[in-house]
């Protein structure tokens, strides 16, 4: 009879104790670590974006995108003023920038800032379209013998991740 | 295995004691009990997610919404200018264009969130029977991080956009914008970038 | 050998119980984490931004392109429009601006206003516009 009662109060116990740990593994860990990462991911999506979308659009300023890709000269290498603005705008975040251009039907690609991004990074991109007229015959996009309103379609593409 | 079996075949014995019985009756009855509760649990963490996507979905409609206002017979973009009006309607989206906010628009959001904060929660669909959050919305510098907060201020030194209930110290969702300023004349020295007033827009959610 | 038995049933009996609590617990709990990537997700894949860079590109460059006379104008959006596809193409969705109508003022020759049709298919969105632009915007 008292080895009855044991193994009852025994299995109370049992019962007692798995709860707790559910509850408190459920409670305290919750969803998390996999959903918060995805969302922050999102919310890093998003900044890069509306970066893009805050540089794109005055040509006249230096920081620009427009600005940027018309002072670029076959180094590739952006001017300090856009750097300086757009590490203000992703600052904590790490990022690498890489341009796509057609040339004669071919894609070409440059890399203008070169970071190893992690596996964890996302990308946004923008499409900027610059006029032949407006580049210096020495620009890498300059098309000799085109005509001044010849388009040329530059696509900036931005890799962020958290540092 | 076969003697096993064959010996339980053959057994005139039963194999469940009332120990086994007992014990076994009250573990089901508490896990019924207990699997109640964690589907309320279940709940929270299902909060928890549309949590996030709630502060996603308040950030897209302040930032790239103009907004619209409506009173049955007339309707138009301009809340900013009829919200105070009675049986109107509004969306209070801050934009002219997305991501480019309008200083007056901001201006009566933080006036219209002052005024009647409940409502603004039902407009922004923050509160439905199913569920009610509350929100805080706020114009940040770049520099701005969630433990040191770093407001817009106007040239007077007040902030520009910082309304809702304070932010607790509980699980809570936050979305971050960057946005332009048009006419950014009353901000105490804007951060200019490309020639456009720069800010975040922050929602956080709860 | 048959108290020995006895001790065995019952413990089969409560590991099964047993696993069969975890088994429904961790369902639960993954179904959680997915519904979590799930609506993250469609943040992450929705192509809102290529849609709006599609407009931006027409109310901004193509209108500000109008003071062209219109073969110049026509040779220009078509080249911007061959170059987009491209672009768009090697990252695996479908996005052009077609200007497939121009329209030159009597006056000045150059153009006056332009239909063009914005298309987007990609991350699971078709998207089709057409509007017409005057210098002053697009409707």
């Amino acid at each position: 009879m008292v080895k009855a009662q044991m193994m009852t109060l025994e299995g109370i116990m049992g019962a007692l104790l798995l709860f707790l740990v559910t509850y408190t593994l459920f409670q305290s860990s919750l969803v998390i670590s996999p959903l918060w990462s995805e969302f922050s991911d999102a919310q890093l999506k998003q900044i890069a974006y509306d970066s893009l979308r805050v540089l794109d659009g005055n040509s006249s300023q230096n920081d620009s995108l427009e600005g940027m890709l018309l002072s670029l000269d076959s180094s590739f290498i952006p001017n300090q003023d856009f750097i300086n603005s757009l590490e203000k705008l992703i600052r904590p975040a790490n990022y690498r920038i890489e341009i796509y251009w057609v040339s004669d039907s071919e894609i070409e690609k440059a890399v203008l800032v070169d970071n190893k991004p992690t596996p964890e990074a996302v990308a946004a991109s923008r499409i900027v379209v610059l006029k032949n007229g407006d580049l210096n015959p020495s620009s890498p996009f300059y098309k000799s013998g085109a005509k001044s309103y010849t388009p040329i379609v530059v696509e900036v593409r931005l890799i962020v991740w958290r540092a | 295995m076969i003697t096993m079996i064959k010996s339980l075949s053959s057994s005139r014995e039963g194999k469940l004691s009332l120990d086994l019985l007992v014990g076994l009756s009250i573990f089901l009855m508490s896990f019924i009990i207990v699997s109640q509760l964690l589907s309320g649990m279940f709940g929270e963490v299902r909060s928890e997610i549309s949590l996030s996507h709630e502060a996603y979905k308040v950030s897209v409609i302040l930032a790239e919404m103009s907004g619209k206002w409506s009173n049955g017979t007339k309707n138009g973009t301009d809340w900013e200018n009829n919200w105070y009006r009675n049986n109107v309607f509004f969306l209070p989206g801050l934009a002219i264009e997305p991501c480019v906010l309008d200083y007056r628009k901001i201006q009566e959001f933080q006036n219209a969130t002052d005024t009647d904060y409940e409502k603004i929660k039902e407009l922004l669909g923050l509160k439905t029977p199913d569920s009610d959050y509350d929100f805080h919305i706020s114009l940040e510098t770049l520099n701005s991080t969630p433990f040191s907060r770093e407001l817009v201020l106007d040239t007077t030194g007040i902030p520009v956009l910082d309304t809702g209930e304070d932010i607790p110290q509980v699980q809570l969702a936050r979305f971050e914008r960057i946005v332009e300023i048009r006419d950014y004349s009353n901000i105490s020295s804007p951060t200019i970038i490309s020639g456009k007033a720069v800010a975040k827009l922050v929602v956080v959610v709860w | 050998m048959a108290g020995m038995n006895d001790r065995g049933q019952l413990i089969i009996l409560f590991a099964l119980i047993v696993s069969g609590i975890i088994v429904t617990l961790s369902v639960i709990y993954t179904q959680n984490i997915l519904a979590g990537m799930e609506s993250s997700r469609i943040i992450m894949v929705f192509p809102k931004e290529e849609i709006r860079n599609l407009r931006d590109i027409v109310e901004e460059d193509f209108i500000d392109s109008m003071g062209l006379k219109k073969d110049e104008f026509d040779e220009y959006t078509y080249n911007v429009s061959r170059d987009i596809r491209i672009l768009y193409a090697q990252k695996g969705s479908y996005g052009d601006i077609a200007v497939f109508g121009s329209y030159p003022s009597a006056l000045t020759s150059t153009v006056s206003y332009f239909n063009v049709r914005i298309t987007y298919i990609g991350g699971g969105i078709e998207y089709n516009d057409t509007t017409l632009c005057r210098p002053e915007g697009c409707i």
